[in-house]
Formats: C-alpha cells, structure tokens, sequence
C-alpha cells in the first residue's frame, strides 16, 4: 500500500508519500512564507494562486524522490478542511482528479487529524488513549484520543488561536512576520520579573481558552513603555510565559479529569520551547511530533488518508471541502 | 482523434467528448456546486464513450478568464486527470469559446466578447473567423472598462458575452455605431470548446499537465500595506 497526501489548507504545499505502515517514503514541501510576508498575513486569493501551480510539479517531484511508478500508488489523500476554501479546493480538485485517472480510491482528510495523528509516524509511537493539545494558527484544542478516528473535543478557543496571538502580538510590537517564533526567539532576553501577565481562564472550571485578552494586555503594556528592545523582550517574555502556563495548567487539568496518563502535542505552537519545558514536567508521558511535523506538512495527510482507507473509507466522484469542519463531525471508523 | 473539453469558469458547467469526430456532450447551469458534478459528468461520458483518459489524444480546459474558483477548478481537474495517464493538455480561452459558440450558433464572423468581471470591470477580447468557421485572428485579451473597449474600426462586429449588460452606463461611445448585432450567446459550449482544441491539437504542441496554468488577466488581487 502506498498513499500519496496533499495537503493545500493554507500557505503550504506539501506532498507525501507513506506505505501502509507509516513508513514515509518520499515528501516535499513549499512554503509560501515569503509570498504572505510583504502582507502581514496569508492573502488566500495568492495562497490558491501559488498552490495551484505548486502542487503538480510537487507531487511529480515526489514520486521520482520515492522511486515508484505511479501504477503502485494505490490511493490519494488530500486535505478537505478545515482551512482556506480556495487553497483546500486546488488540493481537492487535483487530488480526486489523480486518483479517477488512477482508478484509486481517494480520501479527504480533515487537518486537525493530521495534525493529532502526526505522533503516530514516530519510531515509539504513543499507545491510546491519550490527551492531545494542538496548538497552531488556527486552532487550540484540548482533544481526547481513545482511538484512531475516536475523538471528543474537551475544550477550545473561544477567540483567537494560541499561534494567532503569538503572530498578533508580535505584530503589534513590529515584529517580522510571521511573529511566533521571533516573538519566542526574543523572549528569551527578557527579564520574567518585570512584567506578569493575566493567566486567563484558569480560574474557571472547564477547558476552554481565550488568547483575546492577552493581546490587548500586552497591547496595553506595550503602549505604556518606551519601546526599546529590552521592553519587547520583557513584553515577549511576559506574554510567553502567561501562554505557556495557562496551556500546561488546562492540560494537567485534562489529565486528570479524563484519568490519562499520556499527552500529545501537535501543531505549529508545539515547536516553542518554552512551552515543551513546561509540559515536559506534568506527570504524565509527553510526545511531540518530529518538529517538521508539526507545521503543516504532507505526511501527516499521506498518514491520516492511509489510516482512512485501511479503515476503509473513501470519498466519491464530487469534489467537495469544508472549511468549517469539526473534528467531532468525522466519520468514526468501523 | 480523441478528446476531453471541460470549462467551469462561468456559472455553466460544460463538458465536451470528442470521438473521432463524434461528440458527447453536457451543458448546464448547475444548480448543484460545479465541484460535485464535473468528475461525476467527466466519468459518465467516458464510459458511454468506451474510453479510459489514457485513451485520449489530449484534455483541453477553459483556462479562463472568468471566476477565479472556477478557473482553478477546470485547471486542477486538468492536471490531475493528465497527469494521471501521461495525457497532454491544451488551455482554451474562455472568451475565444464565447465567440466560437456565437460563430457556429448565428455565423458572427467578427465577435467583441465582454465578460462581466465585477468591479466595474469587463473581460475582453475581439476574434475574427474565417468563411468556415475558423478563428484567425484575436486580439490581446484584458480586464478593462467596459467603456475603454478598444472596438476596431474595420468591419462589422457583433457583441456577445455577459459583460455588455452589466454596466449600461459605461457602453463604449462608439458602441452603437461600431456594433451590428447583439447576441446573447452568453457561455462557451461543448462543440466550441472541442473545435478550439483541435484547432490548437493540429497547429501546435499540447503542453505537459505539469505545465498547465489558469490564465486570471485580473492581477492586482491585494493592495500592499503602506
Ligand atoms: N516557537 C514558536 N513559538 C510560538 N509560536 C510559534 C512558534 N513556531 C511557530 N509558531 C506559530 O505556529 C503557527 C503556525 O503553525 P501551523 O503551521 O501548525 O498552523 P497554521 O497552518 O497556521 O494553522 P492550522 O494548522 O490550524 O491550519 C503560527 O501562528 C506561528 O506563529
């Protein structure tokens, strides 16, 4: 068995391919970073643009780096949602198209399982059931794991994503796009004395999240300082550790709720270091994902649609994506 | 010789298959996402047809202008489905398969053809067609002002295309005394789309599927921040 994975949701184009033990066999990627830059922020219409004359020359790339024929692919995965519908439609459309002209079966995969299943792909993968955090631009997520496909959300966002306020922050303070990791990159200069940030949410019960409030504190904070680089740092440091704890307190809390010894982290936050510090010394057995699968990327989709298929799922002729999908509306796997 | 036609970059959802000189053909105004039909009409053409892609000649695709989703659609589907099989591609334009459609349906031999592209804007080109129905001439194709439309001075033009309605109060001065007739030829059909592509299949080299692009004309999508 092996599946090829496209993933297209936002501003990367990554292509891969895994056999049906999750070993990869070949992936590319393209980021579109630089594109988006000059913006502040990713323009879908140029997003849908770059990926649509990406994606092909990928996926050729691909299969040459993995050595196979295009008769042995024996089917394709393409990411459905959630992200850009745009961006998501050039994946699908290309996607579903290869594998009619194949005579394969094809699966739209959902994001966030790529993301929660990327630990999967480790050399000592995890056992169910665990607590997952994912944490990326988009979303923030506390999700429990009983199995493959079994997923029930215990919380989220009620406002901005963790890595959205990250880049938002950043970005209030001048920083480069995107913000996230200069934002972490300075804090590690900045004085955790000087300023304390407000823990939001972790007097309440539940395993919600709201990021809202912490940009417009340190907007505050930021406007009542002279804006030297020694006062975004502490800004920055301030802002880190404020996310940092309300992050590893809710998940301890989810732990314990749900009787689970192990966490899985995943998404683009998941690469602060920071924040794995923090996690690394709750008491339970912490995973990340490799760090380049944290980010979008293809395998993660190639591993999520084999999954799929083995479980034997597909999806028909129709070309369809949902921006606006939840993990809780998947199919559950026979 | 054998081949694919598909465009999407208007409200139509139009599929063409061409069998050694016979063709099967579906035409609509969906009102189901063009997304869930195409491969789903794509298919069913096929196997009426007793064809696999690998036994096509070439897949020709409206490359637009026209809506950008659509554009990509057509262009996506392209690619995939060429690429699966090893098939070339030929990009039709969307406009050129307007006027074909208003040559072949009423005999316009010169046809202006503006699209609506919002914004006050229009897309636009002339084409010009031989005695038996060839196109030989077109001119430059943009996104303008429907009042800029540079209407050539010689001969007799007929307008077609959705773009003529859209702004009533922007119409080119010399609309009325350049332009002929009107046509309500408002899509590109199967047939045109297929005579486009064998005309393209016969005078040049298909390109690759890798190499198959959407063709926007309208660019400036973001205004950079100051
Ligand atoms: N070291 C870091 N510290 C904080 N945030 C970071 C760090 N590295 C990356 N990020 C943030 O991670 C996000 C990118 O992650 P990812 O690629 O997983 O998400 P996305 O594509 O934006 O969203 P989604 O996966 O939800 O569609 C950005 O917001 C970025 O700022």
């Amino acid at each position: 068995m092996y599946v090829l994975g496209l993933e297209t949701s936002c501003d990367e184009t990554g292509v891969a391919i895994v056999d049906g033990d999750a070993n990869i066999i070949a992936e590319t990627l393209d980021s579109q970073i630089e594109l988006h830059a000059q913006y502040g922020g990713v323009v879908p219409e140029l997003a849908s643009r770059d990926h649509i004359r990406k994606a092909l020359p990928l996926i050729h790339e691909t299969l040459t780096q993995a050595g196979l024929e295009a008769s042995q692919i024996t089917g394709v995965a393409y990411t459905a949602g959630p992200g850009l519908i745009g961006a998501l439609l050039v994946g699908a459309s290309v996607g579903r198209s290869l594998a009619m002209g194949w005579g394969v079966p094809a699966i739209g995969v959902h994001h966030m399982e790529g993301h929660l299943m990327a630990v999967m792909l480790d050399d000592n993968p995890p056992e169910f059931p665990f607590i997952a955090l994912l944490v990326s631009g988009g979303h923030t997520m506390l999700v429990k794991v009983t199995d493959f496909g079994h997923y029930k959300v215990l919380g989220s966002s009620l406002d901005d994503a963790v890595g959205e306020a990250f880049d938002k922050t950043a970005k209030l303070m001048g920083l480069p796009y995107p913000g996230g990791p200069e934002l972490a990159k300075i804090a590690t200069q900045g004085d955790p004395e000087r300023f304390t940030f407000p823990r939001p949410m972790v007097n309440r019960p539940g395993l919600d999240f709201s990021f809202s409030g912490l940009k417009t504190f340190a907007m505050n904070t930021y406007n009542s300082v002279t804006d030297s680089d020694q006062d975004k740092a502490d800004i920055a440091r301030a802002f880190e550790e404020s996310v940092c704890q309300t992050l590893t307190i809710k998940c301890a809390r989810a732990l314990k709720q749900e009787k689970i010894e192990t966490l899985v982290v995943a998404g683009g936050v998941a690469a602060n270091q920071r924040l794995r510090q923090q996690l690394h010394e709750l008491p339970a057995q912490v995973c990340f994902p490799q760090p380049q699968y944290c980010t979008d990327n293809g395998v993660m989709i190639a591993n999520a649609g084999m999954l799929r298929l083995k479980a034997g799922q597909q999806t028909g002729l129709e070309i369809e994506v949902n921006p606006r999908w939840s993990l809780e509306d998947l199919e559950v796997p026979a | 010789m054998k081949i694919l036609a598909f465009d999407t970059s208007t409200e139509a959802c139009v599929v063409g298959l061409s069998v050694e000189g016979e063709i099967l053909e579906y035409f609509s105004l969906p009102e189901k996402k063009q997304t869930q039909i195409l491969l789903p009409i794509i298919e069913d053409l096929l196997n009426q047809a007793g064809l696999k892609i690998s036994g096509l000649d070439a897949i020709a695709y409206g490359q637009g202008p026209g809506a950008f989703t659509g554009v990509r659609l057509a262009v996506s589907v392209a690619q995939g489905l060429g690429f699966s099989a090893d098939v070339p591609v030929i990009g039709i334009s969307t406009l050129a398969a307007v006027a074909q459609h208003a040559n072949t349906k009423h005999q316009a031999q010169n046809v202006l053809v503006a699209m609506d592209a919002r914004m006050g804007e229009v897309y636009f080109g002339a084409y010009q067609f031989t005695d038996s129905g060839h196109l030989q001439h077109q001119s430059e194709e943009e996104v303008i002002s429907l009042g800029y439309i540079p209407i050539p001075q010689e001969g007799a033009w007929v307008a077609a295309g959705t773009g003529w309605d859209e702004y009533p109060d922007d119409m080119p001065p010399d609309f009325s005394s350049r332009v002929s007739s009107f046509i309500e030829t408002l899509y590109p059909d199967p047939a045109s789309l297929l005579k486009l592509a064998k005309a393209t299949l016969v005078n040049n080299q298909p390109i690759p599927a890798t190499q198959a692009i959407p063709v926007y004309l309208r660019n400036n999508v973001v205004r950079k921040p100051d």
